[in-house]
């Protein structure tokens, strides 16, 4: 049936022109003798359709449904027993204009067709969205269009192949996002499309639990990249919600009416709509937008959108929250992750824990736990370190918290880049300050009398494991492996790493070591170092530096006799740096010769 | 003082009325008195007549006390004595007030008020009297001084002075002839201890001659030969000596007759006389000289070398020469005196006149004749500047003899409209050398390309020069397109140019032109010439660059060019700074876009390696800060800290860079956590899985770079050889030979004994054991395998044990820190200071030092406040003791006066003249 009218559709469309089109388009205007071009007209909108032709039939259409929308009547009434044929005719009309639109979101979202031709399309889209529901927005087509965007139509055989980049979701972005309706509406829906997705997800969870060898390798093919690429493209667009300030004088609505007279249930329906207090609206707005992240927070993100997550949280979401706390769960779960990804959590974490009272058992463990090497190569590492400051701040942490955290931190000193090292040494320094109870780190006095006492008590078998520190003192007893700072053994240990680090190659490292020890000789208090000048850290900026700093005296270095090769293979043991060119030149003598 | 203010105040109170009216204008006169007149005391200057040990000497020593009094006299006179004034001025006008309502004047008060102001006259009084002392002691004290100065003299009694008082008055004849008698006896008497005194000396000679004789000095000088007689001599001497002792005071005579013999030295002088005679050594010459003779030299040869190319007849005598000295070619060239006995018959008189630059010229033509190989004698470029000049030019001008110097001529202009065009060509591709590196590599790679292959084709001419008939042909044109080097080279301006004027030459001879090039346009020479060698620096900088980014490489040529770019690096090290900076930051950002495009290889290129390696050649590597090795090096840590290993070439490269920055970090000792990290995950690329995954365990920091067990041996393998780089880096990435096992051993042999030389710099650091335990670790599985080779697991066991050991040295003697300053313990030993200096504080500390230092100042202020105030008071009390004084004088004046009326009216009264006498006394 299908392909017969398809086939029907091709023959008209090769019988009739664009003119003739035009001439359709005119008629159906003019009167509604010629409403049965109506259908003709709509078979033209497809993908598949030569952009002049969908563009024309589109303009005639959009110019014969605007007037008529508000008459329609909504397409879930059930047609009476005893229709008024001017009823049925609209009822008719109805469903056109629902085949209509259906095919507007198709046209809009396939990525066959030509993008002037989308932007237009969903011009029109939202045009009928702004009058399409009895001339209030019409939420259902809205939906419809997101949830085709997004590409979430299970049941649809097309499914949306839209890159995440792809200029509707862009103009959308841009051209809509501006009108406070639109956005509440995305967020709205943008609920419901999560839970939705989510419930896919657990589908196809379960289906793989069910029978993992009938359609594993085709659910992971086809079903992941796409869940994933629409929980990014949901991303991109949720992203680019501004949520509402809270005062905000002017409002700029998409469709006059406002929100609240759209709202479905009704419950807040006021006698006169549009008399609608911004900050009322900013609270509705602030539920709407909360739920739409939380829903999507819930989904199983893929990894690079986690991290934007992560970075987008605490810089725009979490202020325009209603209830901020509802992200700890999300929060806690990524931390828990470990690696970069927790520690992109902490900044959102942190603001939860310092402004939101929540409260956070391990932390100090889990924060230890992420002290690792790849840390300093990390991109969001420069937050990291002023929170894992400002973490450390309180005078109140025990001195083993202190002492594990400086050593594990002076530790991977000897193993991170210059960067690395110049925020290490601010980040000790500052410990050392704050916290006088683990001066011994950097200063321990061995006298005679102690060793004697541990060579009594080394009888016994406790004063053995206790002292063991006096009785040698060259070793470190510090366990880097250990994840928990009670068990390091920070305490009997001492910072010689600082020592060493005034042996590093970059002068900027080995000064400013110098300094600290410098520092530390002292007994008076020195006030802190800002760690933020150093976080963003780099190897550019170090070089950045050096090569601007200016040249004032350059001396060469002296030979007694000047060298006349390049390497010497006294140098480069296990290298040799034989002439390829002689070489070579020998190799074609003897070629030559032969 | 006050006596002379008295008797002022007299003088004054005679004409009180006068005064009152002339008070200022005298006042104003007497100040022009003043002026040029001065107290004698001012021009005393007080000197100090001993120095006093470890006291400082205050400005300039000398003071005048004098001055300075009356300087403070003075300035209390303005500032204090006004006040006073004023003051009292004040209290009598309010006295005057109280008192004038009801008293009239009665003359008392106008009195006091003259006898105030009368205060400046008197002093200008005193003042005209002072010119009288004044002017003696100015006439008298400078006399004083010159005497003082010229009393030693005096003293000494210089005898000029004395014999010209002398000869002042006429001479009797007896001291005239007294006289000359004195005077031929001293100088017979001066003549005898001269003579005395030579002897001496000869004596002194001969025993210094001796001991020269027998030391070294002289045998390295001196033939052999002429040894053997020197000492002969010598020993004839000693044991002539002691008889000489005996007959030489006696026979002061004969020594003449002696000289007349033959003797043992008199042969042997006329012997030397023959030998190489010591020249006055030119004085050393300035830097500068140098250059300009150099330049001046070339400049010389160029021209000779174009007259020969215009009139080609020289070529015939030349060849005669050739013929000649054709045997002594080699020595002549060593010593240049012998040519001069040998040549002899032909052309000693011109010899003579001709400049030794001449000379060699003249023999190097000769000698490019009979040796045709010179050229390829691949030591000559690389000799040292005097030995170079000789070889070099040989070089340039071996050919022309051969061809003939009129086709060489026509060649050269065919050449040159030829490369013009290449070289618009080029200018037109290269717009943007400058800018960008690839593309001037490409571009230059053709020119390269172009000389090499010449340079190929000649080779194989000069081989090949026995059978191969096809070859002449080629032989002719390769001759004419090389031509020879002009000795004159200007400074080219621009890559193209310079590459235009290396296209035909060969390896030696464009070493040659880079070093003529820089003779003739040194910078000594001229101060222009600096602006000219920095462009062509950076040229040749390029060159360096184009070389050694082309395939295949001419590393002979980027060898030879380090030289010349490290000596014009100290000709202007700033410049090269500079250019080595911008390179730097290029090859990063280079880096930057190379890194964030996932999938290239970002491992420097062998172009950044050559570059770095030149510069930690150029420039110290153990500066704390230096312009260009401080980047160098942390661009070398990025590349290892920031470029991921996937294929063995990575590893290759990686620990290459390793082993170049322990040559740069081994002087300072530094730390390099970067290539430590690099070589131990590079170990553990040497792994099995299982140990690896132990490893990781072990040391769970190392997940930064996890790698594939690259470099784990499949099979077994004998031998190791050392990896040759050039020939790596020339290797593709996916090449067979990066997977075979030959590979691996070969690079974990290096990359031990690169972990070793890190070993053996960073064994001081407090965190060694920390360091390098985790590594030993990983060494000690790879020993354990079975398809190590056994050397090489020998080496690693070496490595590993070494670093035990050294951490165990470490563990054991370590103490914790103990950074805070100890507080100081309190020693009964006094503690001696070198160079003590009186007056210094030797407080160690500061704080109480600048604590004394503030009390002293503020006690020595104090005192000075209080001396000041002292001296106001005791001024002040003078002034007042002078006005009181005065003020009694008057009173008892007036006393005296009523008295006396009194007394008179009393005794006319008793006399009982009252009234009467009232008409007389009137």
């Amino acid at each position: 049936m299908a392909s017969v009218a398809s086939e029907k559709k091709k023959q008209k469309r090769e019988k009739h022109t664009l003119s003739e089109l035009k001439a359709m388009g005119q008629q159906l205007l003019t009167s509604r003798a010629h409403v049965n071009n109506l259908p003709l007209l709509l078979s033209f909108i497809t993908p598949n359709s030569p952009p002049p032709y969908a563009l024309e039939s589109l303009l005639s259409l959009q110019s014969f449904f605007t007037p008529l929308i508000p008459q329609l009547p909504s397409s879930s009434k059930q047609p009476d027993a005893d229709p008024d044929p001017e009823f049925i005719y609209l009822t008719w009309l109805r469903s056109k204009f629902d085949e209509l639109t259906q095919c507007l979101t198709d046209l809009a979202v396939s990525s066959q067709s030509d993008g002037a031709l989308r932007e237009v399309v969903l011009d029109s889209i939202m045009e009928f969205v702004k009058v399409g529901n009895a001339g209030k927005f019409n939420t259902s087509v809205y939906h419809k269009l997101l949830r085709a965007i997004v590409g979430l139509i299970i049941s649809s055989v097309v499914r949306s192949e839209l890159g995440v980049d792809d200029i509707v979701l862009d103009m959308l972005a841009e051209k809509y996002f501006n009108y406070v309706d639109v956005r509440y509406f995305t967020c709205s829906s943008f609920e419901k499309l999560a839970r939705t997705l989510e419930k896919e997800v657990d589908k196809i969870v379960f289906s793989l639990t069910e029978n993992k060898e009938v359609s594993q390798d085709v659910n992971d093919l086809v079903l992941r990249p796409s869940i994933e690429l629409s929980i990014q493209k949901m991303y991109k667009l949720l992203a680019c919600i501004q949520p509402l300030k809270d005062v905000e004088e002017k409002l700029e609505m998409w469709n006059d009416s406002g929100i609240s007279s759209q709202d479905k249930e009704g419950k807040y329906k006021k006698s006169n709509d549009n008399v609608l207090s911004s900050k009322n609206a900013a609270k509705k707005m602030k539920q709407k937008f909360t739920k739409a992240w939380i829903s999507f927070l819930s989904l199983p993100l893929p990894l690079d959108v986690y991290k934007e997550v992560l970075v987008t949280l605490h810089q725009s979401v979490i202020s325009h929250l209603s209830n901020p706390i509802m992200l700890c769960d999300f929060l806690t779960r990524s931390y828990d992750i470990g690696g970069v990804v927790s520690v992109m959590a902490l900044s959102s974490l942190f603001i939860l824990m310092t402004q939101h009272g929540l409260e956070y058992p391990n932390f100090y463990n889990k924060l230890y736990a992420l002290l690792e090497p790849s840390l300093f190569m990390a991109k969001h590492r420069s937050k990291f370190f002023q929170l894992l400051d400002s973490c450390l701040k309180s005078s109140l942490l025990p001195a083993y918290l202190a002492a594990a955290f400086c050593k594990k931190l002076s530790r991977l000193a000897l193993f991170a880049p210059p960067s690395g090292a110049l925020v290490i040494i601010a980040l000790v320094h500052n410990l050392l300050q704050r916290h006088p109870s683990i001066s011994f780190l950097v200063h321990r006095e061995i006298g005679p009398d102690t060793t004697a006492d541990t060579s009594a008590e080394n009888n016994t078998p406790d004063g053995a494991s206790k002292d063991l520190f006096e009785e040698k003192p060259g070793i470190d007893h510090f366990k880097n492996e250990e994840n928990d700072p009670r068990n390091t053994n920070a305490m009997r240990s001492s910072l010689w790493e600082i020592d060493t680090l005034r042996h590093h190659y970059s002068p900027p490292v080995s000064r400013f070591a110098l300094s600290l020890a410098n520092d530390l000789a002292v007994r008076s208090r020195i006030p802190e170092i800002a760690v933020s000048d150093f976080s963003s850290g780099s190897y550019a900026t170090i070089f950045g530096d050096e090569i601007r700093r200016r040249v004032k005296q350059v001396p060469l270095a002296f030979y007694k006799t000047t060298p006349t090769c390049l390497f010497s293979e006294l140098d480069f043991p296990g290298w040799t740096f034989r002439d390829d060119h002689q070489d070579t030149s020998a190799k074609r003598k003897r070629v030559d010769s032969v | 003082m006050a006596k002379s203010s008295s008797t002022g105040s007299a003088k004054k109170k005679k004409s009180k009325g006068k005064i009152n009216k002339k008070l200022s204008s005298l006042n104003s006169d007497s100040k022009k008195i003043k002026g040029p007149k001065e107290n004698p005391f001012e021009s005393i200057w007080s000197r100090r007549k001993f120095n006093i040990l470890g006291k400082k000497r205050k400005d300039d020593e000398r003071r005048r006390i004098g001055l300075s009094r009356s300087l403070a006299i003075q300035k209390r006179q303005k500032t204090l004595l006004k006040e006073y004034e004023q003051s009292t001025n004040a209290k009598r006008q309010l006295k005057l007030k109280k008192k004038s309502k009801f008293n009239l004047s009665d003359g008392e008060e106008d009195d006091f008020e003259i006898q105030g102001g009368g205060y400046f006259p008197e002093r200008d009084d005193f003042e005209d009297d002072e010119p009288f002392y004044g002017d003696y002691y100015d006439d008298e004290l400078p006399d004083g001084r010159n005497k003082r100065q010229f009393n030693p003299h005096e003293a000494e009694g210089d005898p000029d002075s004395r014999s010209a008082e002398e000869q002042n008055r006429p001479k009797t004849k007896k001291e005239v002839m007294e006289d000359i008698i004195f005077k031929s006896k001293f100088f017979k008497a001066q003549k005898a201890k001269e003579k005395e005194e030579s002897e001496q000396f000869t004596e002194q000679l001969d025993k210094d001659f001796a001991s020269l004789v027998q030391s070294e000095a002289l045998l390295s000088l001196t033939q052999p030969n002429k040894m053997s007689a020197l000492n002969s001599l010598v020993n004839n001497r000693n044991s002539n000596d002691a008889a000489k002792k005996e007959v030489a005071p006696r026979m002061h005579n004969k020594v003449s007759i002696q000289h007349e013999k033959p003797d043992h030295y008199d042969k042997l002088v006329s012997e030397m006389a023959l030998d190489m005679r010591a020249r006055p050594s030119d004085r050393t010459k300035a830097p500068e000289e140098l250059a300009q003779e150099e330049k001046e030299r070339l400049e010389q040869l160029e021209e000779e070398r174009r007259k020969r190319m215009a009139a080609g007849d020289g070529d015939d005598s030349s060849n005669e020469d050739a013929d000649n000295s054709e045997d002594d070619v080699g020595e002549v060239s060593k010593q240049i005196s012998h040519i001069s006995g040998d040549d002899l018959g032909d052309s000693f008189s011109d010899v003579i006149p001709k400049t030794k630059a001449v000379w060699i010229d003249d023999l190097l033509t000769k000698n490019s004749v009979t040796d045709p190989e010179a050229e390829d004698d691949p030591t000559s470029g690389e000799e040292e500047n005097d030995n170079e000049e000789d070889d070099d030019d040989d070089d340039a001008s071996e050919d022309e003899e051969g061809e003939g110097s009129e086709e060489s001529s026509d060649e050269d202009e065919k050449a040159q409209p030829l490369k013009d065009s290449e070289q618009s060509d080029e200018e037109q591709i290269d717009l943007e050398d400058e800018e960008d590196d690839d593309r001037d590599d490409a571009t230059g790679k053709k020119v390269i390309m172009e000389n090499q292959k010449k340079i190929l084709v000649t080779k194989g001419n000069q081989n090949n020069d026995s059978g191969a008939f096809r070859v002449k042909p080629i032989v002719k044109e390769d001759v004419h397109k090389r031509g020879e080097l002009p000795y004159t080279i200007e400074a080219p301006k621009c890559f193209e140019e310079f590459s235009a004027l290396l296209e035909n030459y060969s390896d030696d001879q464009v070493v040659e032109a880079i070093r003529r090039i820089r003779t003739y346009n040194a910078i000594a020479v001229a101060a222009e010439n600096r602006k000219k060698m920095q462009v062509f620096y950076g040229i040749l900088l390029q060159y360096f660059a184009v070389l050694s980014s082309t395939k295949p490489l001419n590393f002979k040529l980027i060898n030879m060019l380090v030289k010349p770019l490290m000596e014009m690096s100290t000709e202007t090290p700033y410049f090269a700074a500079i250019c080595a900076r911008q390179r730097l930051l290029r090859t990063r950002t280079l880096f930057c876009q190379d890194i964030s495009n996932t999938g290239k290889n970002c491992w420097p290129s062998l172009k950044t390696l050559f570059h770095m390696r030149l510069w930690s050649m150029i420039f110290p590597c153990s500066d704390f800060r230096h312009a260009v090795m401080t980047p160098a090096i942390l661009l070398m840590s990025e590349y290892l800290m920031r470029c991921p290993i996937t294929s063995g070439r990575d590893i290759a490269v990686g620990s290459f860079l390793c082993s170049m920055l322990l040559s740069v970090s081994r002087q300072s000792q530094k730390f390099c956590p970067e290539a430590i990290t690099v070589l131990q995950t590079i170990l553990r690329a040497a792994l099995t899985n299982r140990q690896r995954y132990e490893a990781s365990q072990l040391c769970h920091l190392m997940e930064l770079k996890a790698l594939k067990p690259l470099l784990h041996m499949q099979e077994r393998v004998e031998d190791i050889n050392s990896l040759d780089f050039l020939t790596l880096m020339d290797l593709p990435d996916d090449s067979p030979y990066f997977t075979s096992d030959n590979f691996r051993a070969s690079i974990l042999c290096a990359i031990i004994r690169c972990l070793k030389g890190f070993v053996d710099i960073n064994e001081g650091f407090k965190s060694f054991p920390e360091i390098f335990l985790p590594i030993a670790k990983i060494l000690d599985g790879l020993a354990e395998e079975d398809l190590m080779p056994d050397a090489l697991k020998v080496e690693i066991k070496d490595v590993s044990q070494v670093i035990e050991i050294k951490s165990e040295e470490f563990q054991s003697l370590q103490l914790p820190l103990r950074i805070r300053k100890q507080k100081v313990i309190k020693t009964a030993i006094p503690k001696f200071e070198d160079n003590f200096v009186k007056g210094r504080d030797y407080d160690p500390d500061r704080e109480r030092v600048e604590r004394k230092k503030l009390k002293k100042q503020l006690q020595q202020e104090a005192r000075g406040a209080v001396r000041e105030l002292r001296k106001d008071n005791h001024f002040l009390f003078e002034v007042k003791e002078r006005d009181k004084a005065r003020m009694q004088e008057e009173k008892t004046e007036m006393y005296g006066k009523y008295r006396a009326f009194l007394q008179e009216q009393e005794h006319a009264f008793k006399s009982g003249q009252l009234g009467k006498n009232k008409k007389r006394r009137r």
